[in-house]
């Protein structure tokens, strides 16, 4: 395996932890020390760090989604062209109606 | 450390990650080197703007790529070639690889959900109550009888991922992009337009 795949892992773990509850100073000391040991371990670090918080924009497609709607297989709602009036039956919430702002007014027409 | 050239790194340079691996998909043949080649590109490029800032972030990137691909070439030649590759295939323009993309947000956030769709069913799970619901790991650890501990490696696991996605536009965590083969006769087919 590559090492720059470790590493990724490893500050992946980091940030996983940190997540969590418990988080002290004296993990994030250790934190610390790791991130210094190299340059290459900062910049997996710094890019997953700022990717995690991006991952609440998925609220923005379906904020309404139940945990069962939202994690069942197959395809993803809001997502399907087959089911686009679903992405708009939904978009009472101010941030969906920014993005569906974006698109061609014709498909609003899917709008109930 | 120096939290104002991290902000730089992830707006300025990240934000060209989908091309920078479109680049290395189709200049380099070995597609299993292709996330170190990026992470490669990535030090060296931080590294030197802690010394000074580039001018221009993007041509910095890619210059920074190809140089890195040009040492590797000069240090070792573990790697098998498609006949008829040469330096010359590491010349794809920065331009053609990275148009500029009017979907913009909407596209970025569709890959986010394809990717978030590919992720294993209890990943899933994980990542939604801890990220659209807002629940502690603890909180879902407990709603979903498994130990704090798997939480965690469940958040880490699809945090690769997603970051893949939310940066590379990749959804499946696969370059998309050609292999060096195509890129050649791009490459020549580009020659006898210009």
């Amino acid at each position: 395996m590559h090492d720059s795949i470790r590493i990724e892992e490893i500050a992946a773990q980091w940030l996983a932890r940190k997540d969590g509850e418990g988080w002290g100073a004296d993990n994030q000391a250790e934190l610390s020390a790791w991130l210094e040991a190299s340059i290459a371990h900062r910049v997996a670090y710094i890019r997953l760090e700022a990717a995690w918080p991006r991952v609440r924009r998925l609220k923005a497609i379906a904020p309404d989604l139940s945990l069962g709607e939202a994690t069942r297989p197959g395809e993803w709602p809001g997502l399907s062209n087959s089911d686009r009036r679903y992405f708009f039956v939904v978009s009472d919430d101010a941030a969906v109606d920014t993005l569906s702002a974006g698109y061609p007014a014709t498909r609003c027409n899917f709008r109930r | 450390m120096n939290e104002a050239l991290d902000a730089w790194f992830v707006k300025e340079i990240l934000a060209h990650e989908g091309a920078l691996v479109r680049y290395f998909t189709r200049t380099w043949p070995v597609r299993d080197e292709v996330h170190d080649l990026r992470q490669e590109t990535y030090l060296r490029v931080y590294e030197a703007a802690a010394k000074e800032l580039p001018r221009s972030a993007k041509a910095f990137l890619f210059t920074t790529a190809r140089h890195l691909l040009v040492d590797r070439i000069r240090r070792k030649k573990v790697v098998s070639f498609e006949p008829g590759w040469d330096l010359d295939s590491l010349n794809v323009l920065i331009d053609e690889i990275s148009p500029e993309r009017s979907a913009g947000a909407d596209e970025e956030l569709r890959t986010l959900a394809e990717a978030f769709n590919h992720l294993p069913p209890r990943c899933k799970q994980v990542v939604w109550m801890r990220r659209v619901e807002d629940q502690s790991q603890k909180e879902v650890a407990a709603r979903l009888g498994i130990g704090e501990a798997m939480v965690e490696k469940h958040i880490a696991k699809a945090m690769r991922k997603l970051a893949d996605a939310i940066f590379g536009c990749q959804p499946s965590g696969k370059p998309k992009g050609r292999t060096a083969k195509p890129v050649r006769e791009d490459y020549n087919a580009r020659q006898h337009t210009n």
